[in-house]
């Protein structure tokens, strides 16, 4: 299993959603870290605290975008995907944005 | 009868204006332009007495704005701002000022095109140092902020969503607010409507030129202030893009029109498309994902509990009032002139009710 936290491994500001409008994107963090592994089939733990706070795009790019772009079945992703964080409403709110990503594809 | 010299027609001008001038101090009104007075573009422009987007400064901020814009782009003039009668800056009307005077600065071929000159009050003038005007224009000023209603002004700009700066930034702000005030900041609550203002600001300001036909700057789209004073955090971005007005005509045009009804009752214009996207998110891309970063702003103040949020985009404005972590009061009016850009500004108090 691939440990990401995105504080130490990513940016403290995560921001913006694609990657040219900003090199804190929500777009580049998916394509650097959960694409790679998650096409794979491999598990990721994305960790979510230290970072500043986090924004709606950056949520809904690097999450709902993953579901957008790799089209992994819900239940793969369901296992392979796990989130931690100290505010459940991250959590929360990625899971949200990845249902949302699902009902948009059907 | 007396000869009526050219010196003598000046030394009457003289006593007039000196007469003029000390019958408005002994009525206790301010010496400086008309408050809706036309700003004639010259070789030196009269700064306003306050510099605010309230009804009736902002008026005469813009008029003072237009005039420096039409010398130094249009006539291609040198042009010095008389600061001298300014006694205050607030929040809205400074970001205005910072941001217009860096495009102007950026858009002109001339080599110094604008000179300050100073104001006459000290704490204007720490002002003006603070946030780096002087610094836009080129010029010196041996004052040296040190009022604690002054030092914690900041400003930055940028022209990506790329947060180091930005983030920086806040933190610093942040942490100075929270060690000295009971209320605390929820730094990723503020994170989370700033970072999505700028967001919003480089995905859709610009996609279409303002009414001046200015279309954007490559290396600025953002101009964001922050502010510890009275025992209040303010933070505010501004841009000097088209408004919300044409992209939430772009990206919810059913909504809109259904809004329409309003504006024929006489509601303005600019004001519907903010309360529009505010509900409805904004979105250039009419995806479904998209356009939840203005409902964002909004977050701040539920996070804090309390608070105001202003938007002020084009002619417009729309205030946001929390308490105890629900709304409790909108109100919206016109500014009675185009800014030519969106402000969204949050005052959060760190005091406990």
């Amino acid at each position: 299993m691939i440990t990401v936290n995105i504080a130490k491994d990513f940016t403290r500001y995560p921001s913006g959603r694609l990657k040219k409008n900003g090199a804190t994107s929500g777009e580049g963090f998916r394509e650097l870290f959960l694409e790679p592994a998650l096409s794979k089939g491999e598990k990721v733990l994305v960790e979510f605290d230290g970072t500043i706070g986090y924004g709606s795009s950056f949520l809904d790019e690097a999450f709902g975008g993953l579901v957008r772009k790799l089209r992994i079945p819900q239940s793969e992703l369901n296992e392979n995907l796990l989130l931690k964080s100290s505010d459940p409403s991250i959590e929360e709110e990625v899971r949200q944005y990845i249902e949302d990503a699902y009902k948009s594809l059907k | 009868m007396k000869i009526c010299t050219p010196y003598l027609v000046m030394r009457n001008r003289r006593i007039a204006r000196y007469r003029a001038a000390s019958k408005l101090r002994k009525q206790g009104k301010r010496r400086g332009p008309q408050i809706s007075g036309y700003v004639r573009p010259g070789d030196e422009i009269i700064a306003p007495v306050i510099i605010n987007l309230a009804r009736p400064q902002g008026v005469q901020l813009v008029k003072f704005l237009r005039a420096v814009a039409k010398t130094v782009l249009v006539l291609k003039t040198q042009t010095r701002l008389n600061f001298r009668d300014t006694e205050s800056l607030h929040v809205a009307g400074a970001i205005l000022l910072f941001a217009e005077l860096d495009r102007i600065i950026k858009l002109s071929d001339l080599q110094k095109p604008i000179t300050i000159i100073e104001p006459r009050q000290r704490r204007p003038r720490e002002v003006l140092k603070q946030i780096e005007i002087f610094q836009l224009t080129g010029d010196k000023s041996d004052v040296v902020p040190e009022r604690e209603d002054v030092v914690f002004w900041k400003t930055t700009k940028g022209s990506t969503q790329t947060g180091d700066v930005l983030g920086s930034i806040l933190e610093c702000v942040a942490e100075r607010a929270n060690r000295d005030n009971i209320k605390q900041i929820e730094l990723s609550g503020i994170w989370r409507g700033v970072s999505e203002a700028v967001a919003n600001t480089v995905d859709h300001a610009y996609d279409k030129p303002r009414s001046d036909g200015f279309a954007g700057l490559e290396d600025t789209k953002w101009w964001m202030f922050t502010q510890i004073r009275n025992h209040s955090f303010t933070a505010a971005v501004c841009d000097l893009g088209c408004g919300y007005r044409a992209t939430v005509n772009l990206t919810i045009p059913e909504v809109f029109r259904a809004k329409w009804a309003q504006i024929l009752t006489g509601k303005n214009q600019d004001v519907v498309a903010v309360q529009t996207a505010m509900e409805y998110g904004r979105s250039g891309t009419h995806e479904t994902h998209r356009g939840k970063g203005s409902r964002d702003a909004l977050s701040v103040l539920k996070k804090h509990g309390t608070g105001t949020l202003h938007v002020l985009s084009n002619t417009g404005w729309v205030k946001y009032e929390y308490a105890n972590g629900i709304e409790v009061r909108t109100e919206s009016d016109g500014i009675g002139i185009d800014i030519r850009g969106t402000i969204i500004w949050w005052t959060l108090p760190l005091k406990e009710e």
